[in-house]
């Protein structure tokens, strides 16, 4: 019963999370040019929900994420911060939330230029430096900026969030993951002082980028390591291309809403053979089930 | 489209107006403000919108290439407003308070009776893009408030040295001790022309910190009604009494806080009787008071007073006035046109009617000219920079110190015109000249008197400044703050231990290049009094690096490590041991400084003036409080702002 109740409390909290978060003013765009943007829809769980900490928006428990619109350019992008560092008591969602809050406002200041969106981390990971609170942590990140002019998405990923592109039924592009070694991925980091050098940081110009030309009706998924390290690919190929092209806001969040929920109940399923079970296999350590992690999925479609 | 790009549609403005009242938290009553609102929107003449660019400013906290504290900031909307704290998002400028003034890096006033009852030390130009006759004008202040003392409009279509008009001034207002975010909205005086530039001035001396700006408002009308006089009735006129504190419960301040709709028909409303009384009275004062002065024999008592007194009498007048007592008479006339009044010369208050036909009218007497403050004078553009060089050829000879901040028409020609013509220069002053690129080839160095260098925010580079340095064996003071162009901050600190000896202040705010290394080499400057690392990224681990400094350089009076993340116990117990004459210390931001080495380093300081530890984790309000009672000679900086919700929206 307690479980009922936590659930119909989660999934309440994704619809609102989901509904809130549409963005409405994209329907004026859609006829006067054929100008693309993004139509989106975002859903997610904390880890662990607890009553101590009320949803915020853009945050689901360590993991952040931003929409923002600039001149010209659409941008979307999800952070997870790196959850180690509860143990030195800093709270890991004050740095993925720092990241993703400065992104968007680095985005409607106008100082992003739509093919440099690992500028707009580094950007990003800077201003953290120019805090008089010092903000400690560490963070993966991923951005698709979308320049509406010569209808191209440009990325910048670095760390084991990612996103991936489907059109007609296919994954015509995605994200690598970068990974020091398992389950250790490349991340933005601030450590406390006593801690420099001993602590894996990476340099912002180490995301991978690219650029890639979308089409009216294309589905993008961003999303943290929560989703793909529980839903098989499969699966998520399938949700995706069911909304292929789909400019109904409520339709489009159902679909973020199923993956999202899907790879909340696979995370705690511990007999399934998670993406992360087959990876933690290959790496030698015999393992199966799910990874329970915070989830974040922004699902867009690309309106012309 | 933003917004703020394109006015305000009349569902917004009805949604403002309201937040408005939320804001104020107003007693009027319902009727008034929906009547209001009704005739608002009733007029399409009204627009009402945010600032949409910065044009220009003085000084900053945040670095030009970042997004935290810096004056791009204050465009758009409100983005904290109403929260009260200290945001990365707003506007912060660089100096509060007296301690600027206190430090050893302190700057004479130049012909200070000059600059009038109303200072200013920070301006902000900002631009908007619908012109308007501004009606209310407001300021978001989301910290500390209470600093803007002048608004001035810029009149379009007008040449620019005639189109600054005065919107407002007054005293800078004290609000400490208020913890609330304040709308200000002074009322503004009336002019019928249209404005599309604003430019905010400000004096921080009153402020117990930093003041911080989240936005500007402007409301105004797009055309003034023909039929003369402006209608308030069909265009209400919202403002705020210039003393209206926001969020503050005192019933009575409240009262003054209201909105209040100004009719001038009013005025004709009151009985005659009552209003006439008074003024025929004075006439009639007036009169007695002429008559008895006609009684007296016509001496003019000045006859008796000899040039030398009348001198120094004069020497107490600022520009305007004595350009006013040349008109007098003959003997005036030759005692005003004195040199002796022009050795030192400001034109800083008249920046906004600066042109070059002024400067011009004072050459005659500007022979023994040796101080020359010209700052903020770019603004209006009035001059051009070789009419500028050509003047500092023949004024410049005697110049010893020479002031230039935010100008300009200041190039690379005008620093060589410097270089030939002022070589007895102590002082240049360079702060904000963005326009100069120092790329020109510099010629042979004369200017070896100099003291003091300020080259705050602007492009030179290292080569430019070693031609400097090396030559400069006297100098005392140099401000490298925010100079992004110096790609080795370590190698001009090498250069200003070997050739700078004497160097007292040295200031290199956001010197992202420079590191420890940078910093042992300043271990030479024995006569080091101030320093300021403030966010030199690069040192955040500063190793010994301090420690040695401090070691070597015991006459330390102020020393700024904002940021240094690293800095920990062992160096601020340095401080206190190695710099008895420490006054000034700025350590907010670091994590490690803990409650017990705070403690003891506030014992040991006994000459301790400043200290701000904001934003240092370890200490608590309690402690700072304890120690407030304590050392009451301490100005302890804390804040305790909810800092928890400082980075969500």
């Amino acid at each position: 019963m307690q479980q009922i109740v936590t659930t119909g409390r989660l999934i309440s909290r994704a619809l609102w999370n989901g509904f809130t978060n549409l963005a409405p003013s994209n329907s004026e765009h859609v006829n006067k040019k054929r100008e693309p943007s993004f139509l989106y829809a975002v859903c997610g769980f904390p880890k662990e929900s607890s009553r101590k900490h009320p949803p915020v928006k853009g945050k689901f428990g360590d993991d952040a994420w931003f929409s923002a619109k600039g001149k010209a350019i659409d941008v979307l992008g999800v952070a997870d911060g790196v959850g180690g560092w509860r143990h030195y008591g800093i709270d890991p969602g004050e740095f993925s939330s720092f990241l993703m809050t400065t992104c968007e406002r680095l985005v409607s200041l106008g100082k992003v230029k739509p093919n440099e969106p690992n500028k707009l981390l580094a950007q990003s990971y800077y201003e953290l430096l120019e805090n008089k609170q010092p903000i400690l942590g560490s963070s993966t990140a991923c951005v698709v900026v979308l320049n509406k002019v010569t209808s191209s998405i440009y990325t910048a990923n670095i760390g084991d969030s990612g996103f991936m592109v489907v059109r007609g039924g296919h994954v015509v592009h995605r994200s690598e993951e970068q990974q020091h070694y398992f389950n250790t991925p490349y991340q933005l980091s601030v450590p406390p002082p006593a801690h420099n050098g001993q602590v894996l940081s990476d340099s912002p110009d180490s995301a991978d980028t690219s650029d890639f030309a979308v089409e009216n009706g294309d589905v993008i998924l961003l999303a943290t390591d929560g989703v793909f390290d529980n839903v098989p690919d499969h699966l998520l190929l399938k949700e995706l291309s069911q909304v292929e092209g789909v400019c109904d806001p409520t339709k489009l969040q159902c679909a973020a809403n199923t993956i999202a929920w899907m790879a909340r109940i696979l995370a705690f399923d511990r007999s399934f053979l998670s993406p992360f079970a087959l990876s933690a296999q290959a790496n030698g350590i015999n393992t199966v089930g799910g990874k329970p992690d915070d989830i974040t999925v922004l699902l867009a479609t690309i309106a012309m | 489209m933003n917004d703020e790009q394109v006015g305000f549609n009349l569902a917004d403005l009805r949604k403002l107006c309201k937040s408005y009242m939320d804001y104020t938290r107003t007693y009027m009553d319902r009727k008034e403000v929906r009547r209001i609102n009704r005739q608002r929107s009733s007029s399409d003449n009204f627009v009402f919108q945010f600032s949409s660019d910065v044009v220009d400013f003085s000084s900053q906290y945040g670095s030009d290439i970042s997004i935290s504290y810096t004056a791009s900031n204050v465009t758009g909307r409100p983005s904290k407003f109403p929260n009260y704290g200290d945001f990365p998002q707003s506007y912060v400028m660089r100096s509060y308070g007296p301690w600027r003034d206190l430090a050893p890096s302190r700057k004479c006033p130049i012909m200070p009776q000059n600059a009038g009852r109303i200072r200013s030390e920070d301006y902000i130009i900002l631009s908007f893009t619908i012109p308007v006759i501004p009606v209310v004008i407001s300021i978001f202040e989301t910290f500390t408030p209470g600093s803007v003392v002048r608004i001035s409009g810029k009149v379009i279509d007008l040449p620019e040295t005639m189109a600054w008009r005065l919107l407002w001034e007054g005293l800078p207002q004290n609000c400490n001790g208020t913890k609330h975010s304040r709308l200000f909205a002074p009322k503004l005086n009336h002019i019928k022309e249209l404005v599309k530039e604003i430019c905010i001035e400000f004096n921080h001396s009153q402020l117990d910190y930093y003041t911080e700006l989240d936005a500007v408002s402007m409301g105004g009308i797009l055309k003034y009604p023909e039929d003369g006089e402006l209608d308030v009735m069909s265009i209400p006129m919202v403002t705020h009494t210039s003393s209206g504190y926001v969020g503050d419960n005192d019933e009575e301040q409240n009262q003054e806080l209201l909105l209040n709709v100004r009719v001038p028909s009013m005025a004709s409303n009151i009985p005659m009787s009552t209003s006439l009384d008074p003024f025929m009275k004075l006439i009639k004062n007036i009169e007695e008071l002429e008559n008895e002065w006609r009684k007296v024999p016509a001496i003019d008592y000045t006859l008796q007073l000899p040039n030398e007194s009348l001198m120094q009498i004069f020497s107490y007048l600022d520009l305007k006035s004595l350009r006013l007592c040349m008109r007098v008479c003959k003997r005036f006339n030759n005692i005003c046109t004195d040199g002796y009044f022009y050795r030192e010369l400001n034109l800083k208050p008249y920046w906004c009617s600066f042109s070059y036909s002024m400067l011009i009218s004072l050459e005659p007497y500007c022979d023994r000219m040796t101080k020359l403050d010209l700052s903020w004078c770019g603004i209006t553009k009035g001059i051009l920079t070789i009419p500028f060089n050509l003047f500092l050829k023949r004024c410049g000879r005697n110049l010893t110190n020479l002031r230039l901040d935010c100008c300009e028409f200041v190039n690379d020609t005008t620093l060589i015109a410097i270089n030939l013509f002022c070589i007895y220069l102590k002082e240049l002053s360079l702060r904000s000249c963005t326009s100069i690129s120092f790329e020109l080839i510099c010629p042979p160095q004369s200017l070896t008197e100099m003291e003091r260098m300020d080259f705050y925010r602007t492009n030179i580079n290292r080569d430019y400044l070693s031609f400097y340095i090396t030559d400069m064996p006297k100098l005392k003071h140099i401000n490298l703050g925010s100079c992004k162009r110096i790609q080795c901050m370590d190698h001009v600190a090498h250069e200003l231990s070997i050739w700078n000896k004497q160097l007292v202040s040295v200031d290199f705010w956001k010197s992202y290049t420079l590191s420890p290394t940078g910093l042992r080499y300043l271990t030479a400057l024995k006569q080091l009094e101030e320093i300021d690392l403030g966010w030199c990224l690069a040192m955040s681990i500063p190793g010994d690096s301090l420690l040695d400094l401090v070691k070597s350089c015991p006459r330390l009076k102020k020393i700024i490590v904002v940021s240094l993340r690293g800095v920990c116990d062992r160096d601020l117990l340095a401080f206190a041991d190695y710099c008895p004459l420490l006054e000034q210390i700025d350590l907010v931001g670091l994590r490690a400084i803990t409650v017990d080495a705070c403690s003891k380093f506030l014992q040991k300081c006994k000459n301790l003036k400043l200290i701000d530890v904001n934003f240092c984790e370890n200490i608590k309000e309690d402690d700072v409080n304890d120690w407030r009672l304590k050392y009451p000679n301490v100005c302890i900086q804390f804040t305790t702002s909810d800092h928890s919700n400082v980075y969500h929206y």
